[in-house]
Parts: structure tokens; C-alpha cells; sequence
């Protein structure tokens, strides 16, 4: 049976017509991409007489994984960023033709540099404040991006602004309801508060990553950022939920102050600000915040879903069941209790 | 003397961490054997606990049932509440009484939904006595690496 490189050479040499002895090599998979199989590779080949070398990421379709989303967004998501403020990877090819890897995939070049351990210990050391300056300050880049005319903007939906929050919320009590395994009386609760306290419209609808966070872009040796990855979430919406699930405690490890272990709060905060030009409304952050709690309930519950019924048997998606549903029901209901007190 | 099954559990986590898991050649495997022994640890953790937190929380939560299900007015809902609250365990099987907490918690989540709709100091009592719960069930529920 012919192997994932050969059959990626063949699918390569076919779009690549110029290109002669195309060869694939050290082909491995890369642990951490569970929304969708993630492979790392190099290319050689040759084209008018020169030799060409490229390191390579594939992304293809699992067949179960912890978010279901269409390849077609996230490749747009890439698309929409290539040669901006907002570093990406390359992009090369996107194939929906299943008769090549069996399941939909694209291409793009592997950008230098290593991603963090969301969940490990100062991951970052003495570049934290560095980091964490790009962090913000790209992310207020995405904000301030504008929509009309990007290759995401044709890809997805644009919702209203006064009902941006009202489509990600019912999205994901959907995800919710479909997929939870035993009842989540924390959750609901938090989900109701939403509903009955909803955020006023944002200042502008903005390109939402829908998954920035710490772990989810590369850095090198030098503190630089060098690519912002795992765009599968991307849609149109309110930039504060960008904002709310970045700073989110369950990507803080015991540092809650100081969001992804990067800046302190209230830098990063400003530092957005700065970069994309919007000014926090505080019950807005608030309100995307406990968003960002739910949101990031739903995923997990997903993937117990997805482990539970044998679709995937990925060990990550048993851990991130188990650890991350139970760190967000710590959260909430902290702050759920801590809401109570403040009220008169 | 044989071993328990939570140090046995931590013992063979210990085992595919520095035994195993180095010997794996493909590193995208070697990563699953370290998951793997991730998984193991927090089932070890589950184990030791995993009856005491069901009986108290299914104890807690008829207890708060008991307490507050007078507050919902609609007879039938109101009823229900009071039957869930003298329920009780029918034996120490985790799956019995995680079928029982399922039950109760789905009556928690209707008593919680009602009494947010519910003017007055003994709804907002009873709305603090159920995020209390709640928190200190998030606790005794949280899963710690190391």
C-alpha cells in the first residue's frame, strides 16, 4: 500500500507541473493538532534546472477531533493573513478530493519556531513580557482587520452586530446539548446568566481566530512570534471573544494575573488596545469572558463525545475531557459565587 | 500484602514515563505513551475518591432539593423535586451512583433555573446555597497534574 509521502509526492508532482524528481521525506506526525492530523515533512525536487527544498505541514481531516469545522475556513482563515502584520505560515495548496490522502487536506510551508505547552510551567521563561507583547499586539491586528473583500469574508457568514453573541452562544449550547454526557448543572447556569445579560453590540464585527491563545503560534529563540496556527475556529463576530478566551485562567497555569503566562492582565489588555484601535467595555469583556468559559466547556464535552463513542481514540481528547471540562467548572463557579457576593 | 489499585495505577504511569515511553522511536507515539500515562494518574486520582465525591454530592444535592423545592410553585414541577430529593442510593456501585447524580443533577438544574426567575431574599438564599455546591463540588471534582 502506497504511504502518506508517496502519496503526497504524487498529489504534489500533479500541482506542481514545473517541478521534476519530487520527493517527500521524514514524514512524522505532530502531536497536539486534535482538531485535524498534522504532519511535518520535507520536500526536494527540482524546476528549471535548480533544486528546491521546503519544510512542510499537512493538515488533514481526522476522523473524529475535538472541533468540527470545515478545512475550507481555516485555509481561508491563512489565506486572509498571508504577507500581513499577522505572521502565517505559506500556504500552498488546499485539495477537498478525497481520492488523494482519502480525506481533504492543504499544504503549507513550516513556518520556524516551536509552540508552548499550554499547560506546562512559565513555558515562555525570560521572554514571557516580550512574547506577550506580540501576543497582544497581533491580536489587535486581527481586530482592527478589515473584513470586507478578505478570502475568510467570502467563506463564512457575517452576523449582525447586535446578534453576534447570540449565534456563538446558541452554536455552542447546541454543541452542548448534543454532545454531553452527563448533565452540567454549572454550565447551564452560566449559560443562562449570558442570555439574561447579554453584551451591547461590539464597535465593529471583526475577524475572530476563535482559538488565540497561548500554545496555539510559534516562537523562536530570539522571542520573536513567527506564526499564529490552529485558525479552524476563524469566523466573523465580536472582537472581545478573541479577547476573553486568551485570557482565560484554564491557559494562565497558576498565574491568573498574568493571562497565557505572558503579560499581566491589564498590559495586555492595553496593549490590544493599542494595536487594534478599540477601546474594552468592561461589561462586554466580562460578558465574553464567562463566554469563553462555556465556549471552552463545549469543546471539551465534545470530545469526551468523540472519545466516549470510539470515533477517536486520541488520549488527549480523554484528558482534555476529563482535566480542562473540570478546570472550567472550577472557574465558573468561583466567579459565579464571587458574582453573587458583589451583588447589593 | 498486594498493591492497591490507585499505587498500582501510579506505578504503571511511572513506568510508561520513564520506562516506555523513552524506547518509542516515532515521537508523535512517544507523546501518546505520555498521554496515556497522563490518563492513568488522573484515573488513579478517580479512583481513590470516586465514592466519596458521588455520596456527597448526591447527599447535598437532596438535601438543597429538600430545602428549597417549596419555592417552585408549579405543582408537577415542584413535585418532582420533592421526589428527587427522597430518593436515595441503592447501593455503592460507581455506575449506580453516577446514574443517581445524573438524576439529581438534572433536578438541580431545574430548581436553579426556577428560583433565578424568583423574586426575594429566600430565592437569592437559596441561589447562593446552590452556587456554593456547585463550587465546592468543582473542587472536590478538579483534576490536578503533579
Amino acid at each position: 500500500m502506497e504511504s502518506i509521502s508517496e502519496r503526497l509526492a504524487r498529489y504534489l508532482a500533479h500541482r506542481m507541473p514545473e517541478a521534476s524528481d519530487l520527493e517527500i521525506s521524514g514524514l512524522t506526525r505532530i502531536h497536539g493538532g486534535a482538531s485535524r492530523e498534522t504532519y511535518r515533512c520535507t520536500a526536494r525536487w527540482q524546476e528549471h534546472g535548480l533544486d528546491y527544498e521546503r519544510g512542510l505541514v499537512l493538515r488533514r481531516d481526522p476522523v473524529g477531533s475535538l472541533i468540527e469545522t470545515e478545512r475550507s475556513v481555516e485555509y481561508a482563515a491563512y489565506a486572509t493573513f498571508q504577507d500581513s502584520e499577522v505572521p502565517v505560515p505559506e500556504l500552498w495548496f488546499l485539495e477537498e478530493d478525497e481520492r488523494w490522502l482519502e480525506r481533504p487536506f492543504f499544504v503549507m510551508t513550516e513556518a520556524p519556531g516551536q509552540a508552548a505547552n499550554p499547560f506546562a510551567s512559565e513555558p515562555y521563561g525570560s521572554q514571557a513580557e516580550a512574547i506577550g507583547e506580540q501576543f497582544w499586539r497581533i491580536l489587535g491586528k486581527i481586530s482592527s482587520t478589515t473584513v470586507t473583500g478578505t478570502p475568510i469574508a467570502a467563506q463564512v457568514d457575517a452576523p449582525g452586530r447586535e446578534n453576534a453573541w447570540r449565534r456563538e452562544l446558541d452554536h455552542w449550547e447546541n454543541v452542548i446539548d448534543a454532545d454531553e454526557l452527563v448533565p452540567q448543572p454549572i454550565v447551564r447556569a452560566a449559560i443562562r446568566w449570558l442570555r439574561r445579560n447579554p453584551p451591547p453590540p461590539p464597535e465593529r464585527l471583526a475577524i475572530v481566530h476563535g482559538d488565540y491563545r497561548t500554545g496555539n503560534f510559534l516562537f523562536d529563540e530570539q522571542g520573536r512570534v513567527t506564526a499564529i496556527l490552529d485558525w479552524e475556529m476563524c469566523h466573523l463576530g465580536d472582537p472581545l471573544e478573541d479577547l476573553g478566551w486568551a485570557l482565560d485562567p484554564l491557559w494562565a497555569g497558576t498565574t491568573p494575573e498574568r493571562p497565557g503566562q505572558l503579560l499581566d492582565r491589564t498590559r495586555g489588555i492595553a496593549t490590544w488596545e493599542g494595536a487594534s484601535g478599540l477601546t474594552v467595555d468592561q461589561d462586554a469583556l466580562r460578558w465574553g469572558e464567562i463566554f469563553a468559559h462555556v465556549k471552552g466547556s463545549a469543546i471539551w464535552i465534545s470530545g469526551s463525545r468523540e472519545y466516549a463513542s470510539g470515533t477517536n481514540h486520541d488520549p488527549v481528547l480523554l484528558i482534555s475531557g476529563w482535566l480542562c471540562t473540570a478546570r472550567h467548572a472550577e472557574i465558573i463557579a468561583e466567579r459565579f459565587v464571587h458574582l453573587l457576593e458583589e451583588r447589593p | 500484602m498486594r498493591p492497591s489499585v490507585d499505587s498500582a495505577l501510579r506505578t504503571l504511569a511511572a513506568t510508561l514515563l520513564g520506562e516506555i515511553a523513552p524506547e518509542v522511536r516515532s515521537s508523535y507515539r512517544q507523546s501518546s505513551v505520555q498521554v496515556v500515562a497522563i490518563a492513568t494518574l488522573i484515573i488513579a486520582t478517580e479512583y481513590e475518591r470516586a465514592a466519596d465525591v458521588r455520596t456527597w454530592e448526591n447527599a447535598a444535592i437532596r438535601e438543597i432539593l429538600r430545602r428549597h423545592a417549596g419555592l417552585v410553585a408549579d405543582p408537577t414541577r415542584r413535585a418532582r423535586l420533592e421526589d428527587a430529593a427522597a430518593s436515595v442510593d441503592a447501593d455503592l456501585l460507581i455506575s449506580t451512583l453516577d446514574a443517581a447524580n445524573a438524576d439529581l443533577e438534572r433536578a438541580l438544574i431545574d430548581l436553579h433555573a426556577e428560583i433565578e426567575g424568583i423574586e426575594g431574599p429566600a430565592a437569592r438564599d437559596a441561589e447562593r446555597e446552590v452556587w456554593t455546591f456547585l463550587r465546592e463540588s468543582a473542587r472536590r471534582r478538579s483534576v490536578r497534574l503533579g
